[in-house]
């Protein structure tokens, strides 16, 4: 492993973040007419407005505002939410496990579904299998996640064989969340040694990371698709063939096991789909992570918790690609980046 | 020359060797333009048209358009103005699909928002995309300290997941269907500008543009006659899947509530106006899903069937 790439990767974090503190800056401090206004609401007196403005450093200069903004987060400060009247970073606290606990399973439910697909469709290229699972991807990326979360609850709702499966929230009403070790309840109802907790979350679990999922099933779909079948016009398969191995055993052996490398990077930008489309779904199914967070903010126009929000969003976001990046050259040293 | 009609095999031979003729005989590129054109054109027609999802694909855009032009002057009764003695009734009587709840003609908000959503994505794209091309093609052309800053910046904006940078965005500016176009341009140019960047590069070192300069030409009349008109299959292929993004994300923010605001015919925001009554009113959010998925879908299977037409290296058959 070269260091000086990595070390040079991550400089190049540190501008991206720089960046990402400028726009949301922008964005929440410069962008909306008075921001002091909308913190005191509507009918705050002229006075109340001041003060507030004074107590937020919002009568200071752009640069000044922006060194108390920087300064402030580098503190993990992100201010105060006036839709929950707490800090952000509390908020955060709280809400951002269930989002990473929903989208790792929505993630799940992508490798699950869309490696196959992408197998079957290379394999049997051409044939009317090839054309379903086009279609089944496609379908993914062409519902409003939103629209097909509610169509999804009524289905559930009316179909009685499937009555156990809970509409909303990541535990029933009655039950108390296990002790809180790294806030995912499947991990901390492990730990906990709880398996009737453990099943009750992975249950609340399974609608929403499978609208989530289904989102991105075409992109990963397509992807291992097109390795697959570059792997397997290569020489070593036609050898692999002619040596007499049973073409399920090239396929997965061989095939598979080189074609799934260029498909995690897109796993990696998918991370950054699935986040987004956490907002949507999210709301839909009650889940009580960022993505609802920032929905219920918006409708408030809470900058502070919606650029909290985004600024986490993105710093994940970065901080996957790289560990994938990395985590890439590791496993085909033949990837140069130089 | 010839070891380059090599390196792209997808030519087919009787092409390579008319090329070759008529290379020899000078005017190079104005000929393989040609050429190319021609052979694009038979692709096109062998793959939107005879594979049976591309060409369901083109058919949904083509009907989505066309719905986008008429739709509004064919609707029965106007979108806005509520029939009182038919609230909230089901898809039979006088109301095709249904009223909703105040009793608005559902079929007639549906083909009023086809112009709307559409409308909404194309001047999004529109924007987009001239933003994009524009920088993305000083970058690759110009190089040197302002590509770099062009790019940093491009990646500072890739970095935000897109829906999330959307909604700061559009909340930033206040609700309306005008910031959460503003904020879809905002998160679509940077994709544009990369793409752009990395086909003037790859086209500024092929060798007719070299000819070309040797020849004496000037940088605009090579920036505008040369590498631009060869850098735009891969734009109109993106174009065509964010279009259906496009309307997907307008949506989207109108279920947050930040987009197109009520009684805005908008699809997105119909489906959350029937949201509450899914359960007994299934028509006011489903017919609207039904349009918006549609067309979200057939903008996808014809950028899908574009992408294989017109880029020769893609693996579908």
């Amino acid at each position: 492993m070269p260091t000086r790439l990595i070390v040079r990767r991550l400089g190049f974090l540190v501008l991206v973040l720089f960046g990402l503190s400028i726009i949301t800056f922008v964005l929440s401090h410069v962008v909306p007419s008075d921001p002091a206004r909308l913190y005191a609401g509507p009918r705050a007196s002229e006075d109340t407005v001041r003060q507030i403005r004074h107590q937020f450093g919002l009568d200071q200069s752009i640069p000044q505002q922006y060194w108390i903004y920087v300064t402030n987060l580098l503190h993990g400060d992100f201010g105060y939410s006036f839709t929950t009247r707490r800090p952000v970073a509390d908020d955060l606290h709280d809400y951002l496990p269930a989002t990473v606990e929903l989208t790792l399973a929505a993630l799940g439910v992508i490798v699950c579904l869309g490696v196959p697909l992408g197998v079957v469709s290379a394999v049997y290229r051409g044939t009317i299998v090839d054309q379903l699972s086009r279609a089944i991807s496609i379908t993914g990326v062409s519902f409003p996640a939103f629209w097909l979360a509610l169509l999804v609850q009524l289905l559930v709702s009316k179909t009685t064989q499937l009555s156990w499966l809970p509409l909303a929230g990541r535990l029933g009403d009655t039950t108390a969340p296990p002790a809180h070790v790294t806030g995912l309840y499947t991990i901390d109802s492990i730990l906990a040694g709880n398996p009737s907790l453990l099943w009750q979350s992975i249950v609340h679990l399974i609608l929403p990371a499978l609208v989530l999922g289904y989102g991105s099933l075409a992109v990963v779909t397509r992807m291992v698709r097109a390795s697959m079948l570059e792997v397997m016009a290569q020489d070593y398969i036609r050898t692999a063939r002619a040596k007499g191995l049973k073409k399920r055993v090239v396929v997965i052996r061989h095939a598979l096991r080189n074609a799934l490398l260029p498909a995690t990077t897109v796993l990696g930008l998918q991370i950054g789909v699935l986040l987004g489309g956490a907002v949507l779904v999210e709301s839909i199914f009650a889940w009580p992570g960022i993505g609802r967070y920032a929905t219920l903010a918006a409708e408030s126009l809470d900058y502070n918790a919606i650029m909290a929000v985004t600024l986490v969003a993105a710093f994940i976001y970065v901080l996957v690609n790289l560990a994938v990046d990395l985590a890439y050259m590791i496993l085909d040293p033949r990837v140069s980046y130089e | 020359m010839s070891d380059r009609l090599q390196h792209e095999p997808e030519l087919p031979p009787s092409h390579v060797a008319a090329l070759a003729i008529r290379m020899d005989a000078g005017g190079l590129e104005a000929d393989e333009a040609v050429l190319r054109r021609k052979w694009r054109h038979n692709r096109f027609v062998r793959y939107l048209v005879l594979d049976p999802l591309n060409l369901i694909g083109v058919t949904i855009v083509l009907f989505a358009i066309m719905l986008a032009i008429v739709g509004p002057i064919v609707a029965p009764y106007d979108p806005t103005i509520p029939d009182y003695n038919y609230m909230g009734t089901g898809p039979i009587g006088p109301h095709l699909f249904g009223t909703d709840q105040i009793g608005d003609d559902i079929f007639s908000r549906v083909l009023a928002g086809a112009r709307l959503s559409m409308g909404v994505a194309a001047v999004v794209l529109a924007v987009a995309v001239t933003i994009g091309l524009t920088l993305g093609s000083i970058a690759g052309a110009a190089g040197g300290w302002l590509d770099e800053i062009i790019m940093r910046i491009t990646d500072m904006f890739l970095a935000f997941p897109v829906i999330i940078l959307a909604l700061a965005i559009a909340a930033s500016l206040g609700p309306s269907l005008s910031s959460s176009m503003i904020a879809l341009s905002a998160v679509f140019w940077p994709w544009y500008a990369r793409l752009m960047r990395g086909q003037v590069l790859s086209i500024k070192q092929k060798e007719y543009v070299e000819a070309a300069h040797s020849l004496g030409a000037s940088r605009r009349h090579i920036m505008w006659r040369h590498i631009l008109p060869n850098c735009l299959s891969p734009i109109v292929v993106e174009m065509s899947l964010d279009f259906g993004y496009a309307i997907l994300a307008t949506s989207s923010l109108s279920f947050i509530g930040l987009g197109a605001q009520p009684p805005s015919p908008e699809w997105g925001a119909m489906i959350v106006a029937g949201r509450d009554y899914i359960r007994d009113a299934w028509w006011i959010s489903t017919f609207p899903g039904i349009a918006l998925t549609l067309t979200v879908a057939g903008f996808n299977l014809l950028g899908d069937g574009l992408r294989d037409a017109l880029d020769p290296r893609a693996v579908r058959p």
